[in-house]
């Protein structure tokens, strides 16, 4: 009983030291929000989407039925409360009320349109340092996007400090997964139900290990390009690093059987094949390719075009035929939505690395139509780019530098039955102020359904088992 | 007394450099961090205080003071197991001792020492609830031990050993249980058991390294701007000197020499170069380095230049490259955060206009307690603009880290960027390049000429070897000392007196054995 009554009289307290709006002023002017939170859409199981008011002394903020005061300007939602919120409401209604400089005002209200299409559960990413060709310290994590947990799936003190990248779930599906170590010893390893495999991809006759890959539908193949990549210094100093590729073909894998399927047309040796990836029937494979110029020298001269070319899940046979489907600009990671109906690539002034062009946008293909869609509520003047769909097909999330221009964040944007893609939002973190201390990119984000089985320690587990061969 | 003085007289670098390699906030969210690992107090306590190593008297204070409170605690826990008092006298000093001596290495963390300053303070504090009744004691040791591995990481140790010697019947079992548990935690932590038993981290015995303290003595004092005590340095450091000795066989250093030996040059050509003294210099060490044959990848490349690449790059005026080498120095340092290197880091953004790099960098440095002035005042700092007349304009691309296309492009797009020049001129001299160094002459000293001696000296050469005509030789050389040495020299031949031309350095010093 005194126990409650002290909590009771520290609540009190606690309320009582918090300042409420008064005098109150009204603006016509936007609040100054971080992240930028306002007139977003928003799926009904997000966690919640905790924003700080720039430079606020305390504020108020009304959203729906919600009202939350607070010293300073963070902005933080009960988890349950917000739950309700986004239950009960498919259009929630928000003012903000900050006090700035001894001053209350109320700013303009923004809106949160929540929609029943869900997100996938998890988004598993890399966390790097912006420089890129050089690294320490690697994590790959995943992270529940309903809540705030956070798991680390590959850890640098388990796994000798070496380089680990590109964490991809098969089809969003979490039981089937794979990533790279790198380094001596090291090896794809493969998440098939929890069980993990350590492969050794390469054959004498690819130019690198593996490098970008993707699963077929059913899981058994994958589709992976072998790149040799070169990273080099841009010269001015408004650009940063450019990274190209001397060489680089593309294979897939039988992972039942472990022998590699080839074709001269996707190692053509005057050509440069990249970024493959199934369609979602599994009968084509999309790529990105470019004849082999002079490199470095020629480098703005690489520009790479999608292509497709056939795909026989049954027989593990690829085509003869090969479709080039777009030459507009250089082409990076296309990814095709899980109905099938929409491709969605990066598109920069030239090359193959796009982290570092300020000019790399999104761009969408109605794969029925073939009309492209640039998605000018998406792009932002920053680098846009690495982006994976959602399950469900109405979701997306890619890699964005808008905010400072060297940390990529992942961002999440709505794509509606009508292929009208709307204004991106930002993953949500508990601090709001998250972001801003924060000196590591988000890479490669992906989603998954549900929470990927194992863990960093099973990893490091993985990597004493003898790496299996392919043919 | 003799701890504080010492540390203070004679290793004050260490503490600037220990307080650089880290970035604490002063923010919860930051905090808020700790808690991902074990030890969270006790890194929280270390990293606080080690903020304020940048101050000259405050690491050799705060050291000595938690070593006194980790000899106190030592002497009270060493005590109350009722030894003799010689001997607890002994084994706190003893623990003092080996603490002390792993703070000699540049690595080893203050949060270290309060890890074990907690351990023992738990056993103090719950010393006397732990002799009641066995269930009684099971439960204070078994709560004791999971709250100082929480609190103070492998302190916990020192708390469970502690009290081993006190109830030895009910310790031994936890702590022979809490070793067979504490792999369960990895997947928690994601450290290794080894690390995990070891968190915040333990060191070997250390002795003084008064080679590194020079290097990092030169290193602070580049860095607050104190080039006048970096010149110094270099000037009176015996390790340097060696190298004076022109034109005789090289003494053999030991490879940790070598690299201070390299990193001190680097630093005091940095210097002189921005005074505009290199050509003048340049010949003060056989042989000398300059970080222009460096590259930034694939190589192994010593910590303590790696460290420093990005002050070169920063230097010639090269924002892409310097940029480049504050990510690296950040990767490389414990946490991947290094408070110097964001301000660096800062300062390229503010170089190159990019307001929203600048406003990242500039945030988190408000943070901190001995960047906070700077970075309020740093987008008016006139110094920013000024050298953004010296960046890189040109657009190309190139996988080469090699700097004379670096040094050109930037003369390309300024040609007053006069330390530019003089890198890329005394790197061609101390390569023998005379022909090189001939061409590049006439391209940016045509119209805007340097006449330095040293320069006039490697004309003379090429004059020489071209026989050129009296009236090329009134063209290049301006210098009649130059010109009456020059006789002197082809009169006496090579002698020690002339150990100051380029002459000597051209006729006398073996590359290829450098």
């Amino acid at each position: 009983m005194r126990k409650f009554q002290l909590s009771f009289i520290l609540l009190i307290l606690l309320v009582a030291c918090t300042p409420t709006p008064h005098d109150v002023e009204q603006s016509t002017q936007e609040a100054e929000i971080y992240p930028d939170y306002k007139d977003v859409t928003i799926p009904v199981n997000i966690a919640p989407m905790n924003f700080v008011v720039r430079g606020a002394e305390a504020v108020e903020v009304k959203a729906g039925n919600v009202t939350i005061n607070s010293n300073g300007g963070n902005v933080e939602f009960g988890m349950s409360e917000w739950r309700k919120l986004l239950a009960e409401n498919e259009n929630i209604e928000v003012q903000v009320t900050a006090l700035k400089n001894g001053k209350w005002t109320a700013y303009r209200k923004f809106n949160w349109h929540v929609v029943g299409d869900s997100i996938d559960s998890y988004l598993t990413y890399r966390l790097i340092e912006p420089g890129y060709s050089i690294w320490n310290r690697l994590q790959i994590k995943q992270r529940c996007v309903e809540n705030f947990d956070e798991y680390a799936l590959a850890d640098y003190n388990l796994q000798e400090n070496r380089c680990m990248n590109c964490h991809t779930p098969g089809n969003q599906n979490p039981q089937l997964s794979m990533l790279y170590v790198r380094g001596e010893g090291g090896g794809a390893i493969l998440n098939q139900n929890g069980r993990l495999r350590k492969l050794n991809i390469r054959t004498p006759d690819m130019v690198q290990t593996s490098t970008y890959f993707q699963f077929s539908p059913s899981g058994r193949y994958i589709v992976f390009s072998c790149n040799v990549v070169v990273p080099a210094i841009q010269a001015s100093a408004q650009k940063r690093l450019e990274v190209y590729d001397s060489e680089s073909d593309i294979y897939v894998a039988d992972l039942e059987k472990n022998i590699i399927i080839r074709s001269e047309l996707l190692s053509d040796t005057a050509r440069l094949e990249t970024f493959p990836t199934f369609s979602p029937d599994g009968k084509y494979i999309y790529y990105c390719t470019s004849p082999k110029v002079e490199l470095p020298q020629d480098c703005k001269n690489l520009q790479y075009a999608l292509a497709r070319i056939p795909f026989d899940e049954t027989t593990g046979t690829i085509g003869t035929q090969v479709d080039t489907l777009f030459t507009e600009r250089s082409v990076c990671h296309p990814r095709v939505s899980p109905d099938g109906e929409r491709l969605l690539f990066s598109v920069q002034d030239f090359g193959t690395f796009p982290i570092w062009h300020k000019e790399a946008d999104l761009w969408m293909m109605n794969l029925k139509t073939g009309a492209i869609d640039k998605l000018q509520a998406v792009n932002s003047d920053m680098c846009d780019t690495y982006h994976s769909w959602s399950s469900n097909s109405r979701w997306f999330v890619f890699a964005s530098k808008r905010d400072d221009g060297l940390y990529g964040k992942p961002y999440y944007c709505y794509v509606d039955k009508n292929g009208k893609a709307h204004k991106p939002f930002c993953l949500p973190q508990k601090d709001p102020t998250f972001y801003d201390n924060y000196l590591k990119s988000f890479n490669a984000p992906e989603m998954a359904k549900g929470r990927i089985p194992f863990n960093a320690v099973d990893v490091a587990n993985a990597m004493k088992l003898p790496a299996e061969k392919f043919e | 007394m003799a701890c504080f003085c010492f540390f203070l007289l004679f290793y004050p670098s260490h503490f600037y450099f220990k307080g650089q390699n880290q970035l604490f906030l002063m923010s919860w969210q930051y905090v808020s961090t700790l808690f991902a690992k074990p030890a969270w107090a006790a890194c929280l306590a270390g990293e606080f205080l080690t903020q304020f190593y940048y101050n000259n008297v405050a690491g050799a204070t705060i050291l000595t003071a938690s070593l006194i409170a980790l000899f106190w605690l030592a002497y009270q826990a060493l005590d109350s197991l009722k030894l003799n008092n010689q001997i607890v006298l002994a084994g706190a000093s003893l623990v003092v001792l080996h603490e002390a001596s792993s703070h000699l290495f540049y690595g080893y963390q203050l949060s270290s020492t309060f890890a074990l300053i907690g351990g023992l303070l738990m056993y103090l504090m719950l010393r006397r609830l732990m002799t009641r009744r066995w269930p009684w004691a099971l439960a204070v040791l078994l709560i004791g031990t999971l709250l100082g591995y929480w609190l103070f990481g492998y302190g916990v140790w020192a708390f469970l050993l502690l009290s081993a010697v006190v109830i030895w019947r009910v310790a031994v079992p936890v702590i022979v249980a809490f070793a067979a548990l504490l792999p369960l935690t990895r997947s928690h932590y994601n450290l290794t058991y080894s690390d995990l038993c070891q968190y915040p981290g333990v060191e070997s015995l250390h002795a003084p390294d008064f080679l590194k303290e020079t290097d990092f003595r030169m290193m602070r004092s580049y860095e607050t701007g104190d080039w006048d005590d970096v010149v110094e340095t270099a000037e009176n450091d015996k390790l340097l000197n060696i190298l004076t000795e022109k034109g005789s066989a090289q003494k053999k250093l030991i490879p940790e020499a070598q690299v201070s030996s390299t990193v001190r040059r680097f630093l005091y050509n940095l210097v002189q170069s921005q005074r505009g003294n290199l050509p003048d210099v340049l010949l003060n060490y056989y042989p000398n380095y300059l970080g222009t044959y460096t590259s930034m990848i694939g190589t192994n490349l010593p910590m303590m230049m790696f460290m420093n690449l990005h002050e070169f790059y920063y230097a010639i005026g090269d924002i892409s490259r310097a940029e480049r080498g504050a990510f690296m120095t950040c990767v490389s340092v414990p946490s991947n955060r290094n408070a110097y290197t964001i301000k660096r880091l800062a300062e390229c953004a503010l170089i190159k206009n990019d307001q929203k790099a600048a406003n990242k960098y500039l945030g988190l440095l408000r943070q901190t307690i001995q960047y906070r002035n700077w970075a309020e005042n740093a987008q008016n700092d006139e110094r920013y603009k000024l050298k953004a007349k010296f960046i890189n304009k040109q657009d190309s691309i190139s996988p080469s880290e090699e700097s004379y296309y670096i040094l050109a492009q930037l003369l390309k797009s300024n040609p007053e960027n006069e330390v530019a020049l003089d890198y890329l001129l005394c790197s061609l001299l101390l390569k023998k390049d005379i022909d090189g160094f001939k061409r590049d002459y006439d391209t940016y000293c045509t119209n805007r000429p340097r006449i330095k001696k040293l320069y006039q000296e490697a004309l003379c050469i090429w004059l020489m070897k071209q026989q050129a005509s009296e009236e090329e030789w009134h063209k290049y050389i301006k210098d009649e000392q130059v010109l009456s040495r020059l006789e002197e020299y082809k009169a006496e031949g090579i002698s020690p007196r002339f150990a100051d031309t380029y002459w000597f350095y051209f006729d006398v010093f073996n590359l290829e054995n450098n």
